[in-house]
C-alpha cells in the first residue's frame, strides 16, 4: 500500500505532474534538434534545479530524459538526421518510409512503440531491478566484446548490396573511433602528431556531418522536385490489428533494450542497433526489405532505446553505478540532495525509488500524448520547400555541432564529415556502417584488449568464450548470426524451403 | 578516363587502408604483434580494409559489370552547384567567428535562398529573420550556449 502511495505521488501532486509534462515536452524538442543532447539538457537542469525540492528536480529531469531519447527519432525520420545518437538506427528505415510517403505512419509508430518500450523498461525497473543488476554486474569484458561484434554484424544488412564498401566504411569508422589517446596503453593513435586530435573525434559531430550535412548536399540535386506535399498522401492512423502484429517484436526488443541499458557504458544507441538487428533476424516477411522502409525497422530501435532508459536506471538505483552519461548526472543530483546512490538507497529511501518509477511511467504517458498530438506539426517540416529547408538545416547543423563543446573546431570536423559523406553517397559507399564503426569500435577495442589481458595467453582467451554461461549464450548467438549471413547458409535455407 | 573513374573508389580504399596500416605500425608504446597492445586491433582492421579495397578494385575492372558500379551520376554543373553551396557554408562558419552569429546567419540564409532560387524576397527576409531569432532563443537563451 505504501509502495502504491509513493508510486502515485507524481500522478496526484499537480506540481509534479506538470513538471513531468513540461520536462517531457522540452525533452522532445531537445531530442528533435540535432546537436542538442539529452545529456546537455539534463546537465543544464541539474545546475538550474539544485536548490529545488528533490522530487521536483528528479521529476523534471526524468521527463527530459524520456522525452529527449524519443525526440531524436523525429529528425531521423523527417530529415535523415538523428536528433540523438540513439536514433541512428531509426534513420535506416524511418527516412525511407518518409520518402515513400509514410512519414506520418513512421512518426506514429515510433511514438506508440517508444511508449511500449518505455513502459516495459519501467515495469522491469519496478519488478526485477535487483535481478537485472545482478546479471549486468556479471557481464565480463568478453561479453561486451561479443555484444559490440553482434552490433557490427549489422554492416552486412546496412551495406545495401555493396558489402565490400560497407565493410571498408565500418573499418574506417572503427579507426576514426580510435583516434586519440589510447585509454589502456597511454600512447596516441592516428593523431598524425596533432595535439587537438588527442581527445579523439566526437561521434556526435561525425553523425551530424555524415547524416546531416551530407544529406543537405545530396538533396541539392532534387531542388526542383514537384510539391513535396504529395509524398504525404499515404497517411492513416494504424489499426489496432496492425499495432498488435508488432507487439511481440516490440516486447522482445524492449527486454533486450533494458538489458543493454543496464550495462554500464552501453547506452541507448547500442540498444537501438541491437534491437534493429534482432528485428532483421526475426521478422520473416517485412512489408519491405530492411533499409527500404520496413515498419519493423523503425519500431524495433525506438522500442529498444526507450526501454534502455529503464535499464540504465536499474544499476543507478540498485548499485549506484551509472548506465550512461545521463544517469551519471542523476547520481550527481542524488548526491546534491544528500542521498547516497547504492544498494542501500532502496532500503533507506524506498519512497524516492517508487516516486521515480511513478515519474518515469508518467513521462511515458506524456510522451505518447505529446508524440501523437504534434505529429501533424512535425510533419509540416517535410512540406517546406527544399530551397528554404536546406539552408535552415545547414544553420542548425552548424550551430548544433558548435554547441556540443562551444568549439568552432567541431564545426570544421562536421563539415569534413559532411563532405566525405556526400561523396560516399555519390559513389554508393553506405554511410551507416561508418557511424556503426565509430560508435562500436572503441568498445570492441577496449573489451577485446581487457579480455585478452585478463587471460593467460591466446588459448585461454579463446576458452573464455565457452566457460561462462552468459558468454557461452552470446557466443552461440554471435556464431549463429554470423553464419546466417553467409551466402552458403542462405542457399541451404532456400533449398530447405523448396524441399 | 572512364576506366580511371571506375577504379578510383577501389584505389582510394587501398590508399586509405595503407595510410591507416602505416600509422598502426608507427604507433607509440604499442607492438603490432601483441593482441593486448594499442596497435594490434587497428592493424587488423586496416588489413581487412585493404582486402575489401582490393576486392572492390577487382570487381570494378572495366570489363567487370557489377551492381556496385551503378553510381548515381552527377553532371559537372550539378557538382559546381552543390560545391558552391558547400563553400557558402564554409564561408558562413568563418564569418561566425568574425562578424558574430546574428549578421553571419542572416546573410547566409538570405544568400542561400537567393542562390537556390524560387523563393520570393519577402519570404526570404521573413524566414531569415524568423530563423535567426528562433535559433538564437533556443540555443542561447534556453541552453546558454555562447555563440562565437
Amino acid at each position: 500500500m505504501e509502495v502504491l502511495q509513493d508510486f502515485l505521488i507524481p500522478f496526484l501532486d499537480i506540481r509534479l505532474l506538470l513538471l513531468v509534462a513540461a520536462g517531457t515536452f522540452a525533452g522532445i524538442i531537445i531530442g528533435a534538434i540535432p546537436g542538442l543532447s539529452v545529456t546537455m539538457g539534463v546537465a543544464l537542469l541539474l545546475s538550474l534545479t539544485y536548490s529545488w525540492e528533490m522530487y521536483d528536480s528528479l521529476a523534471l529531469m526524468l521527463g527530459v530524459y524520456f522525452g529527449g531519447v524519443f525526440g531524436g527519432s523525429r529528425a531521423a525520420i523527417l530529415i535523415n538526421m538523428p536528433g540523438a545518437p540513439s536514433s541512428v538506427a531509426t534513420t535506416f528505415d524511418g527516412y525511407p518510409m518518409a520518402q515513400k510517403g509514410e512519414a506520418k505512419l513512421a512518426l506514429t509508430l515510433t511514438t506508440i512503440f517508444s511508449f511500449v518500450g518505455g513502459i516495459v523498461g519501467v515495469l522491469i525497473l519496478a519488478t526485477a531491478a535487483p535481478l537485472v543488476s545482478k546479471i549486468a554486474i556479471h557481464f565480463a569484458q568478453r561479453d561486451y566484446l561479443l555484444l559490440a561484434l553482434l552490433g557490427l554484424l549489422l554492416v552486412g544488412s546496412l551495406s545495401k548490396g555493396a558489402t565490400g564498401k560497407g565493410i571498408f566504411a565500418a573499418g574506417a569508422g572503427i579507426i576514426i573511433g580510435l583516434v586519440g589517446m589510447d585509454t589502456i596503453g597511454g600512447g596516441s593513435r592516428f593523431t598524425f602528431g596533432s595535439f587537438q586530435l588527442m581527445n579523439g573525434v566526437n561521434f556526435v559531430v561525425a553523425i551530424l556531418g555524415l547524416f546531416g550535412m551530407s544529406e543537405i548536399l545530396y538533396q541539392m540535386k532534387n531542388l526542383s522536385a514537384e510539391g513535396k506535399a504529395s509524398i504525404l498522401k499515404k497517411t492513416a492512423f494504424p489499426t489496432i490489428a496492425f499495432l498488435l502484429k508488432f507487439l511481440p517484436l516490440s516486447l522482445r526488443v524492449s527486454v533486450l533494450g533494458v538489458l543493454i541499458g543496464a550495462l554500464p557504458g552501453a547506452g541507448g544507441e547500442i540498444a537501438a542497433l541491437l534491437g534493429y538487428d534482432h528485428a532483421k533476424q526475426t521478422v520473416k516477411n517485412p512489408n519491405r526489405p530492411f533499409g527500404e522502409g520496413a515498419h519493423a525497422g523503425v519500431i524495433a530501435p525506438e522500442a529498444a532505446n526507450n526501454a534502455a532508459i529503464g535499464g540504465a536506471l536499474i544499476p543507478l538505483l540498485t548499485l549506484g553505478i551509472p548506465g550512461d552519461a545521463v544517469t551519471a548526472i542523476f547520481i550527481g543530483a542524488l548526491f546534491i540532495h544528500g542521498l547516497q546512490p547504492g544498494p542501500l538507497l532502496m532500503e533507506q529511501s524506498g519512497d524516492l525509488f517508487w516516486m521515480m518509477v511513478g515519474s518515469a511511467t508518467l513521462a511515458n504517458i506524456f510522451l505518447l500524448i505529446f508524440g501523437l498530438a504534434v505529429v501533424t506539426i512535425f510533419i509540416r517540416i517535410i512540406t517546406v520547400p527544399n530551397q528554404i529547408l536546406l539552408p535552415i538545416i545547414a544553420v542548425i547543423t552548424v550551430i548544433g555541432s558548435y554547441a556540443l563543446n562551444n568549439n568552432i573546431t567541431d564545426v570544421y570536423w562536421m563539415l569534413g564529415f559532411g563532405f566525405i559523406g556526400f561523396f560516399m553517397k555519390v559513389y554508393k559507399f553506405p554511410v551507416a556502417p561508418l557511424v556503426l564503426g565509430i560508435i562500436l569500435g572503441p568498445l570492441v577495442d577496449t573489451s577485446f584488449r581487457r579480455a585478452y589481458m585478463g587471460s593467460d595467453g591466446g588459448f585461454d582467451f579463446l576458452l573464455g568464450f565457452v566457460n561462462a554461461p552468459i558468454t557461452l549464450i552470446l557466443t552461440i548467438v554471435f556464431v549463429f548470426t554470423l553464419v546466417s549471413q553467409t551466402s552458403m547458409f542462405q542457399q541451404l535455407k532456400a533449398k530447405f524451403k523448396k524441399a | 578516363m572512364q576506366a580511371v573513374k571506375k577504379l578510383a573508389p577501389g584505389m582510394i580504399m587501398v590508399i586509405v587502408s595503407l595510410i591507416f596500416f602505416s600509422q598502426a605500425l608507427v604507433m607509440e608504446k604499442a607492438s603490432i604483434l601483441d593482441p593486448a597492445g594499442g596497435s594490434f586491433f587497428p592493424a587488423l582492421i586496416s588489413i581487412i580494409m585493404l582486402l575489401t579495397g582490393i576486392s572492390v578494385l577487382l570487381q570494378q575492372r572495366p570489363t567487370h559489370q557489377s551492381e556496385e558500379n551503378k553510381e548515381e551520376t552527377f553532371s559537372l554543373k550539378e557538382y559546381k552547384f552543390i560545391l558552391t553551396f558547400f563553400a557558402m557554408i564554409v564561408v558562413y562558419v568563418i564569418l561566425l567567428s568574425i562578424i558574430t552569429f546574428f549578421p553571419a546567419t542572416f546573410i547566409f540564409l538570405c544568400a542561400s535562398m537567393l542562390y537556390l532560387k524560387n523563393v520570393s524576397w519577402k519570404v526570404n527576409i521573413l524566414v531569415s529573420i524568423g530563423s535567426v531569432i528562433v535559433i538564437y532563443l533556443l540555443f542561447s537563451k534556453l541552453f546558454h550556449i555562447i555563440f562565437p
